[in-house]
């Protein structure tokens, strides 16, 4: 007896899955560690800080650094799909192509939503 | 310990003819310091119960025949010593993930299907095919390059290891996966491309998550985790290109 082979589709969501490791490993804890302690420990006047609204704007409004965001965002959203799927399955709850479309599909609106963000929100 | 001394074999037995359900035996089987498990199994079949069925046949883990579950573990029986497994008992059961033809006794048939169907066999260049007496030459440093793999010896350790396998048998799994990777990277062979519908099929590389189980049990230090996951990274470059060019494939 010979095995018919059907080609996955899966390279496509482990690459996603892949970036967004790298975001969440390397982007991610630098993020946390500028506005959860350098931002705020770093001494300031009350209205100048590292965080400061007008100051966060101002980078902001360069589409380079919108689009940046808006990218990590996505990639997160894809490595996060892609881990409860494969957790779902590794946990014996097979949801076939309903929990495989609601967890790449809620990647993709989230990127959808942060690219037409970047797109949509006045810049300053 | 002493010389004389016994331990106790739990095994998990079931007889295609019974009706019974699969039902727990416990023999006291006495050994030395030197008794391996296979022998303690062969001793109970020689002088305590002849009914108890197993596999094996080389004595020294070359063979391949002689896995089952030893503690919830897959083992090659010859390849254990009873005193590192004293005071015992020691629990036997037959490998996990395959069906059971009777006691310890597991069906390959799934596996020996998927050998041929990963192209597990070499594909030699036509001009060596047309003078089949001249040497293959291969440097050491070639060698190397799937010395490893070609040391598996299809004991299926690794599918009785693989939670993925128990989930989705289609999976091809470690061993197929680890072999296809060994012709692949042998510098004779030329079979490559015939190689890849299996490996980027849904039941190829894919399925595994890299749990890494599979190396931890192998007895003949194949690595099919990393083969199998460096076979990913080549699947997926192939993925985007085919995509970015259709035809590029066939
Ligand atoms: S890869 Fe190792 S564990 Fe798996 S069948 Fe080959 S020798 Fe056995
Ligand atoms: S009897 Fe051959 S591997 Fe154990």
């Amino acid at each position: 007896m010979s095995i018919r082979f059907r080609r996955s589709h899966e390279p496509l969501f482990w690459l996603l899955f892949g970036a967004g490791g790298l975001v969440a490993a390397l982007v991610l804890p630098a993020v946390v560690v500028f506005t959860g302690l350098i931002a705020p420990l770093t001494p300031h006047s009350a209205d100048a800080g590292l965080l400061d609204y007008a100051r966060v704007l101002t980078l902001f409004a360069s589409p380079g650094a919108r689009a940046a965001c808006a990218g990590f965002i996505a990639l997160l959203a894809w490595h996060a799909a892609h881990r409860i799927l494969h957790l779902c399955h590794d946990l014996g709850v097979h949801g076939g192509a309903g929990l495989k479309w609601s967890c790449y599909g809620s990647a993709a609106a989230v990127s959808l939503l942060a690219g037409g963000l970047v797109v949509l929100l006045p810049s300053p | 310990m002493t010389d004389g001394d016994a331990i106790r074999l739990d095994v998990l037995r079931w007889h295609p003819d019974r009706p019974a359900a699969p039902w727990w035996q416990s023999y006291e089987v006495p050994y030395r310091a030197d008794s391996t498990l296979l022998e303690a199994l062969q001793t109970i079949k020689d002088a305590l119960d002849g009914t108890l069925t197993f596999r094996w046949s080389c004595r020294m883990a070359i063979c391949g025949s002689c896995g089952c579950m030893v503690n919830g573990r897959p083992e090659l029986s010859c390849h254990l010593l009873l005193r590192d497994l004293a005071p015992g008992p020691v629990r036997l059961e037959p490998l996990a993930h395959f069906p059971v033809i009777r006691d310890l006794v597991i069906d390959q048939q799934d596996f020996l299907e998927k050998l041929p169907a990963v192209g597990a066999y070499l594909v030699p260049a036509a001009d060596a095919e047309a003078a089949p007496d001249t040497p293959s030459r291969q440097t050491p440093a070639q060698m190397a390059e799937y010395y490893q793999y070609a040391q598996c010896i299809n004991c299926l350790l690794c599918y009785s290891a693989c939670p993925q396998y128990g989930l989705k048998p289609d999976f091809l799994g470690p061993a197929a996966l680890a072999l296809m990777a060994r012709h692949d990277a042998d510098s004779r062979d030329t079979g490559g491309s015939a190689r890849k519908a299996a490996r980027d099929a849904e039941s190829g590389v894919w399925d595994c998550t890299l749990v890494g189980h599979c190396t931890e049990v192998c007895p003949q230090g194949v690595d099919p985790a990393r083969a199998i996951n460096r076979n990913k990274t080549a699947s997926a470059r192939d993925y985007v290109f085919d995509l970015l060019m259709p035809g590029r494939r066939r």
